[in-house]
């Protein structure tokens, strides 16, 4: 009976005590809505966590959810931030904040210079209905980020098709067109390969027709480009990249001379400098040109890219003494080659072969220093200067400065001393941290097999280079000719100086830096009449 | 000529990854001017002083206005001054002390052979060996055939050029006769040697070190004889070293397209 008692009375009393809860709750959400609004941030983002673990309504803790994550963002916490904005956006349409929640994502992608996992995120749950409510700048670095993210997969098609969709007034409405120019390039160098010059052609063109629209957005001047820079993201090095893949997709069509325009006009020792030198080499050794090409790679050569990974450039020096008949100096270029690259293949090949995780890769990006016990120290100089030169490179240092910053601020905020909030947090920098040297350490290891592929694959080019010849120096003999070339050819005059406005001196084995970039050599006509 | 007077250190780094010299291959440089003085105007300032001359000493300000017909050459309308042309004092005067202009007059003076030979040896030089030239208004033209540039301490690059000058023009002289009154020989055709160098620090400014050999007649005060004084005329020639700076005005701006670099 007094059993029956205490559960009738629990019944009448239990409504009550639940009501005094849930006003207890929504008490705590509108004193944490004020402390977001009077900017007390800690105390704000304490508040709606406890909303968010403990209201019993539904709604409460979703919009305590995005609060919350909106507190930490504003309070620079980005990574904390992204756990929150991702439930909110994980959870679908049915949460009420599920676009916020993605605008949340896009902020701290930005924030974070995060291009591959954000953008991923985002990708996996696209939902165009919803999306289209969303603001349509946001709704365009969206589509961006994922155009970027298939045309990394390529996807080129549906790369295309979301890239197409940025809005013009977007700040990522010239990074949009770009992509989709490059996007052309390869599409250009697939057809190419096919052999269907048709399609090449107008893939070029549309691609070179998309760089002119990129650079029209400058108007061509500075006043009017100032007005561009303050309108788009990163405008300027876009402009940059415009003038060298407006070269190499000249190139792609087979037009080397307006090739050869663009690439001079790529800025001596400006950061594109060494691939306009390298590839201009290419465009004047399709054009015959091999004095010019020569003293493109000249240039390359020099002291100032010393440290320059370009095994390519002595496989094309080589081919050019070759075409011009001087086996000796093709040789030479070989043997350079393979002293400075092929030499590395072992060292490489076994850093690669070691079974190392992901993690022990990382080290060569993240660190400054290098332990000598790091089997990244192995890593030879060029192959290490080559893989940090990569824009990537300073995306992933920031993401690791940013969660090494936001580990000690989780660490210094006084409200959250003792809560789970500030275990949470900083389990989810941790994890994320982890996450991250571990891709970063993919990073680094794609790289090197990268790298190691690629000298792999000019050691089978130098071979054959030598194949030809030895084939060649034989034909000479049997023909009952020299194989010295001084007794077979008469070496080209100097180059006229084209007119007062140039300077003409003699290289004399001094790498004077105003010298650098005008390099021209003449070389002995070596080859026997046919 | 690569480098000419100074090239203390220059960029020779020579590139772990050269290859040895080939006999079948030659390297040039081909390389766009930094600059370019076709139809520039320059405009001068100059210290210079004589070097040369035994009895006399001149300390002189030199204007020069060149203007490039090309690369190569240039008309030159020079000024050198020791004295401020018809300021101080009459033609031929009697008073010495009309000629004090202050420190424009020190732009003449006699050197030490001269006071030791009247003084002590109790003789005097010719009148024409004691001629002094007070201003110069020449025409010359200027030939660069030579370029040049180097480098101190790797502090970066100087350009420039060597040239050579000829031309002519007019001199007035003066001199000091023994009872130190002054004469003014009035106006004469002088002709006028050089080579210099100018450094170019940057398109519109370079340092010029020039010399110059200023060669005329000079006509004075011979012996007094019998039927008066006679006229003497002994060809003279002063060789000045100038110093000074010239600004660079005009000419072609290289066409400018638009980079964003």
């Amino acid at each position: 009976m007094r059993k029956i008692i205490s559960i009738i009375f629990a019944l009448a009393v239990l409504p009550g005590a639940l009501a005094f809860a849930q006003g207890n709750k929504s008490d705590q959400l509108n004193q944490a809505v004020e402390a977001y609004n009077a900017n007390n941030l800690a105390d704000a983002a304490k508040q709606f966590y406890d909303v968010k673990m403990n209201d019993p309504q539904a709604g409460n803790r979703a919009q305590a959810e995005y609060y919350l994550a909106q507190s930490l963002f504003k309070m620079g916490m980005y990574q904390s931030a992204l756990a929150f904005y991702n439930a909110v956006f994980v959870a679908g349409p049915a949460h009420p904040y599920y676009i916020k929640g993605a605008e949340g994502l896009v902020n701290v992608a930005q924030a974070l210079h995060d291009d591959t996992l954000i953008p991923s995120q985002i990708n996996k749950y696209y939902n165009s209905q919803e999306f289209a409510k969303m603001d349509p700048m946001i709704l365009s670095r969206i589509n961006f980020y994922v155009g970027l993210l298939l045309y990394r997969q390529e996807k080129y098609g549906e790369s295309m098709a979301f890239l197409s969709a940025i809005d013009q007034k977007s700040r990522v409405f010239a990074k949009g067109l770009f992509l989709q120019a490059i996007i052309h390039i390869r599409l250009g160098v697939r057809y190419n390969l096919a052999r269907d010059e048709a399609r090449t052609q107008a893939e070029y063109d549309q691609a070179i027709k998309l760089f002119e629209q990129i650079v029209d957005l400058s108007g061509r001047e500075e006043a009017k480009a100032m007005k561009a820079i303050a309108s788009y993201d990163n405008i300027v090095r876009l402009w940059q990249l415009c003038t060298l893949n407006q070269a190499r997709a000249y190139y792609g069509k087979g037009d080397y001379a307006k090739a050869v325009m663009y690439y001079t006009r790529i800025p001596k020792f400006s950061q594109d400098w060494a691939d306009a030198l390298f590839e201009m080499g290419w465009a004047y050794f399709m054009r015959e040109e091999y004095g010019r090409a020569l003293g493109a790679l000249h240039t390359l050569h020099s002291p100032r890219y010393n440290n320059l990974f370009a095994p390519e450039s002595w496989i094309l020096k080589a081919t050019i003494y070759f075409h011009v008949c001087l086996y000796e100096e093709a040789s030479a270029a070989l043997n350079f080659f393979n002293q400075r690259y092929e030499s590395m293949l072992p060292t490489l090949k076994g850093i690669l072969d070691a079974g190392l995780p992901n993690e022990k890769f990382a080290s060569l990006l993240l660190l400054d220093k290098l332990d000598k016990a790091d089997p990244m120290a192995k890593v030879p100089e060029l192959v290490r200067l080559s893989i940090l030169t990569s824009p990537r490179v300073e995306n992933f240092r920031h993401f690791l400065r940013s969660l090494e910053a936001e580990a000690k601020a989780i660490e210094q905020v006084g409200e959250w001393k003792g809560t789970r909030l500030r275990d949470e947090l900083a389990g989810v920098v941790t994890v994320q941290r982890n996450l991250l040297v571990r891709t970063a350490g993919g990073f680094v290891k794609a790289n090197l097999q990268n790298r190691y592929q690629t000298i792999l694959g000019f050691v089978g080019h130098a071979k054959m280079v030598k194949l030809e010849i030895t084939s060649h120096e034989r034909l000479l003999l049997k023909a009952g000719l020299s194989i010295k070339a001084e007794e077979r050819g008469k070496l080209a005059p100097r180059p006229n100086v084209p007119d007062e406005t140039y300077n003409y001196w003699p290289f004399k084995e001094e790498y004077w830096r105003d010298e650098l970039g005008y390099y021209v050599y003449t070389v002995r006509r070596a080859c026997p009449a046919k | 000529m690569k480098t000419f007077f100074l090239t203390l250190v220059s960029l020779t780094l020579i590139s772990a990854g050269a290859l040895a010299e080939s006999p079948n291959e030659r390297v040039h440089v081909l390389q766009k001017r930094d600059y370019s003085v076709k139809n520039k105007i320059e405009v001068g300032g100059l210290f210079a002083m004589s070097v040369d001359d035994i009895f006399t000493q001149h300390y002189a300000g030199v204007l020069t206005l060149d203007y490039h017909i090309d690369e190569a050459f240039a008309l030159e309308f020079t000024w050198l001054s020791c004295k401020i042309p018809f300021y101080m004092g009459d033609k031929v005067s009697d008073d010495p002390a009309a000629y004090t202009g202050g420190w424009l007059r020190s732009g003449h003076s006699y050197t030490d052979a001269y006071y030791n030979i009247k003084d002590d040896a109790q003789l005097s030089p010719s009148n024409a060996d004691l001629a002094m030239i007070s201003n110069y208004w020449g025409l010359n033209v200027e030939f660069s055939p030579i370029y040049g540039k180097f480098s101190l301490f790797n502090w970066g690059l100087a350009r420039a050029d060597f040239y050579v000058t000829a031309g002519g023009g007019v001199v007035t002289t003066e001199y000091m006769r023994p009872d130190k009154s002054w004469v003014d020989t009035g106006l004469y055709f002088m002709g006028s040697f050089g080579m210099g160098f100018r450094i170019f620090l940057a398109r519109w400014f370079a340092i010029r070190l020039d010399m110059r050999d200023l060669t005329f007649a000079a006509k004075v005060e011979g012996e007094a004889g019998a039927t008066g004084t006679t006229t003497e005329t002994k060809i003279r020639s002063t060789l000045f070293v100038m110093l000074g700076v010239s600004f660079l005005f005009g000419g072609e701006e290289p066409v400018q397209i638009w980079s964003p670099y």
